[in-house]
């Protein structure tokens, strides 16, 4: 594939991040200021709200969205680091088929925790 | 090569002494760099390549510098002069305090002295097929009007015609001081340059070469290269349009048309008012 389509895809997940990370944020580590805004909930990590979250599939969705868009974000910018390191073609050929293999692994994973999880 | 530290506090009066400080270079007899030191009387308006000329006419014979038009139009005096990337012809020495410190430039393999290798920029140069391609290749070889363009559509490119091909926006970029694949600003900039021009067609062609990690985005966006810039090109900007050409195509709709030819012998009306001119006399 191309690299601007790469790169694109890139930012589009730079972007996904910053909505799901805020949202993460919003709902686990700032419950408070969401109290002051009138939108108060049980606390996130007590026992019924991880299981209930657990078991939901927008959450799911959600969880596996997050992890798929930190691991291309991620993944791709470690590509290019190591790329600028070992650029002969030989080695990028190494670094491309390297991180495509780890993170379909850690994607794949990923989706069987979430799903797993939503079937309990 | 050990970072060269200028003085940065105004320059030197005309007919005082500067010190030059150049970094020399045998390969026949030195492994590295070493700095040798010259004084020169400041004559007016003297630039550094005239205090180079000075230093080998009068002092040295054996320094080794490349320059050719002597007026910033050639690019061969490409230096490393007092910490940054200049064209020596182009760079007053009235400027750069008493002691001006002279070195090849950097991200360059230097020949001898001050002379850079720029094999490598005409490499990265000529891979990007710097030249109007246009799908009627028939018209291409044996042109027979000219192409139509307006003066809108010349002002999107004509900035990135100025390149001189003098290497400085290389041996001021990072990237290709630490990545030997990546393109670098003078060459991505060129291909902005064809790709913004509406008599070429060649994109898709050049997107072969440049729309990979080590072409227009393996640039970091340092923007050194426009600072080192002798002619204001500014490819910094060239790679960043280059890149959205690579997503939404060349900033022209449609390829400059071929004017139409005038009938056979069709004379405008003011050509034919014009005076004729007179018979030869010798």
């Amino acid at each position: 594939m191309r690299e601007s389509r790469l790169w694109a895809l890139h930012l589009i997940c730079g972007a996904g991040l910053l909505v799901l990370l805020s949202l993460h944020m919003g709902l686990m580590h700032y419950a408070g200021i969401l109290a002051l805004l009138g939108w108060a909930r049980e606390p996130a990590m007590s026992f019924s709200s991880v299981v209930e979250r657990g078991r939901g599939a927008a959450w799911a969705s959600m969880y596996v969205l997050l992890l798929g868009f930190a691991l291309y974000h991620g993944l791709y910018g470690l590509r290019g680091v190591l790329g600028e390191i070992w650029g002969t073609p030989r080695a990028v050929r190494f670094i491309n088929t390297g991180v495509v293999i780890f993170g379909l692994a850690v994607l794949v994973y990923g989706v069987a925790v979430a799903v797993q999880a939503a079937r309990h | 090569m050990a970072e060269m530290t200028g003085n940065p506090e105004g320059g030197v009066p005309e007919g005082g002494i500067l010190t030059l400080r150049v970094a020399r270079y045998d390969p026949e007899r030195d492994r590295a760099a070493r700095p040798q030191e010259w004084k020169v009387k400041i004559l007016p308006g003297m630039t550094v390549l005239d205090a180079l000329f000075a230093v080998k006419e009068e002092q040295d014979g054996s320094l080794a510098f490349r320059c050719s038009c002597r007026m910033g139009v050639c690019g061969s005096c490409g230096m490393f002069i007092n910490g940054k990337p200049r064209l020596a012809c182009n760079t007053q020495v009235s400027e750069l305090g008493p002691v001006v410190e002279v070195a090849p430039l950097p991200n360059h393999d230097a020949i001898k002295d001050l002379v850079p290798d720029l094999a490598p920029t005409f490499h990265r140069h000529r891979a990007v097929l710097p030249y109007i391609m246009r799908g009627d290749e028939a018209e291409m070889e044996s042109p027979t009007r000219e192409f139509q363009q307006t003066p809108e559509e010349l002002a999107r490119y004509v900035q990135f015609t100025y390149c001189l091909k003098c290497s400085l926006c290389l041996a001021a970029c990072p990237t290709v001081g630490t990545t030997e694949q990546f393109l670098g600003p003078q060459a991505l900039g060129q291909v902005y340059r064809y790709v913004a021009d509406n008599r070429d067609e060649g994109l898709s062609k050049r997107a072969g070469v440049v729309d990979a990690s080590h072409g227009a985005f393996g640039c970091h966006l340092a923007g050194a290269c426009s600072e080192a810039c002798p002619k204001g090109v500014d490819p910094a900007l060239a790679i960043q349009l280059l890149k959205r050409s690579l997503f939404v195509g060349p900033p022209h709709r449609a390829p400059a048309q071929v004017v139409p030819a005038f009938p056979e012998g069709y004379r405008t009306p003011e050509a034919a008012e014009r005076p004729k001119a007179p018979p030869p006399s010798v």
